[in-house]
């Protein structure tokens, strides 16, 4: 049976992609930053464990690493994210901010790919994938808005194409995701249904091999350009 | 004679351009942290430290009233490069504040000085390598993915201005040792440079690299 990680895992996304991974007989370790509280992951079942990390801490992310060591992992999920202050003109974007977000959305994947490398070579599928969004692609950018939200994906799409040219010699197929719009809290509730978005993606990576690494893909099935 | 400011001249390309500009009588403001910059006679220097918070306000305040026709930032951290794969807080908050956010602040402060500038010219150098078409160095994630933010806040501020006037200019140094050379063909490029719909990412030549 294959395995699964998903960061972010108890609520959004991260939950629903817990939730249909589970229901077809995967086995899901979805990371929580406080994993007593993910009350909506501990219904999944017995094939989910919750595991503490708080993805923008090395720590952290060693301590999961230690914790998961020689657990083979098929299929990697950098999901955990987070928005910033989506509204701040450029005069206003603070520095916190800026790099609060950098750590959660950017350094944090990385770390953790770095980190769990050894899992994903132990699985059978061997797929990194990273969250990414519409909002990284700068050619699409014509409206500006969301300054550090939009940087931090587009330099989480930087960081995986250097590691999808590395480790594809290792057999590791690194891709980002595009979720599209969808309603969790993050957007308020706008967009697709998050059943809907999470099938989508399932499917793209179901149909992943190595050709696929450096790609970032929607939902949908196209590409998002650069 | 047209002014330009280049932050920061710590870094040897923004030292190069400064010179340049200069001696071919443009005012120069030098901005830089590295105390004073004044080769030449048309040589303004004022103080700038990429790394400050409120460095680009301070700068912003010294300039206030200056028109400023180009602006040219220049990133890159100061003394020995860490390793390319280091990824420890210090080396990574660093590469984001000096090739990405500072950057956007000291455009954003700058507004008001280049919109009184003739020439209305905002250039940020970057690298060939941070374009996410072309192959990247191994190991080098932070690098690379700082100046990529540092690309799509440029876009996101070009939007936010939204001045037609304005020509909005990411370029690239050549990979050469040769730093004047490569000075001199992005200053080529830039003097040529008329105010586009939609901003393109440049190699030092004039040659259009995809983001
Ligand atoms: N929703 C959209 O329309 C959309 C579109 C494009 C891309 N995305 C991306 O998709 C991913 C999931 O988004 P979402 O809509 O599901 O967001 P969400 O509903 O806000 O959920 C975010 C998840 O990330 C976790 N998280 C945030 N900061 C964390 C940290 N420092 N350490 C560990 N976990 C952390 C949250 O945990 P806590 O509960 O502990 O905060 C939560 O589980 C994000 O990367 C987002 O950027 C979303």
């Amino acid at each position: 049976m294959s395995t699964v990680l998903i960061t972010g895992g108890n609520r959004g996304i991260g939950l629903e992609l817990a939730r249909q991974y589970s229901a077809e007989g995967w086995t899901v370790l979805a990371t929580a930053r406080q994993p007593e509280q993910a009350e909506a992951l501990a219904t999944l079942g017995a094939q989910v464990s919750i595991v503490p990390l708080e993805a923008s801490d090395g720590a952290s992310i060693q301590a999961l690493a230690a914790n998961l060591r020689g657990v083979p992992i098929d299929v990697l999920i950098a999901n955990a994210g987070i928005s910033g202050d989506l509204k701040a003109a450029a005069q206003a974007v603070s520095r916190d901010d800026f790099l609060n977000v950098m750590a959660v959305n950017v350094i944090g994947p990385l770390l953790l790919a770095r980190a769990l490398k050894p899992n994903v070579l132990l699985g059978q599928r061997r797929v990194v994938a990273a969250m990414s969004s519409l909002m990284s692609s700068i050619s699409a950018n014509d409206w500006g808005t969301q300054y550090a939200y939009r940087a931090s994906k587009t330099a989480l799409n930087a960081i995986w194409r250097t590691l999808a040219r590395e480790w594809g010699a290792d057999g590791l197929c690194c891709v980002l995701l595009r979720p599209g719009l969808v309603a969790t809290d993050m957007t308020g509730g706008a967009g697709q249904p998050v059943q809907a978005s999470v099938a989508g993606m399932r499917q793209v990576i179901e149909g992943l091999s190595l050709k696929d690494r450096g790609r970032l893909i929607g939902f949908d099935g196209q590409d998002v350009p650069w | 004679m047209p002014s330009v400011l280049v932050a920061d001249v710590g870094q040897e390309i923004g030292r190069r351009f400064a010179q340049d500009y200069a001696a071919r009588g443009w005012t120069v403001f030098a901005a830089g942290p590295g105390g004073p910059f004044d080769a030449l006679p048309n040589v303004v220097s004022v103080s700038y430290d990429p790394m400050a918070e409120g460095g680009a306000d301070r700068l912003a305040r010294q300039l206030a009233g200056t028109a400023l026709d180009v602006l040219i930032v220049v990133g890159g951290a100061h003394g020995t490069p860490p390793p390319p794969d280091d990824t420890s807080p210090a080396v990574w908050q660093s590469a984001m504040i000096t090739n990405a956010l500072a950057p956007l602040e000291l455009i954003s402060r700058l507004k008001a000085n280049v919109m009184a500038g003739g020439q209305k010219k905002i250039v940020a150098v970057s690298r060939c390598s941070a374009s996410m078409a072309l192959p990247g160095e191994p190991g080098d994630y932070i690098s690379r993915a700082s100046r990529a933010a540092m690309h799509q806040l440029l876009r996101c501020i070009a939007a936010e201005w939204n001045e037609p006037g304005c020509s909005w200019i990411p370029i690239c140094p050549a990979e050469t040792p040769d730093v004047d050379a490569s000075v001199q063909a992005m200053r080529q490029v830039i003097a040529s440079a008329v105010p586009r719909e939609a901003m393109s990412l440049l190699s030092h030549d004039g040659r259009e690299l995809p983001w």
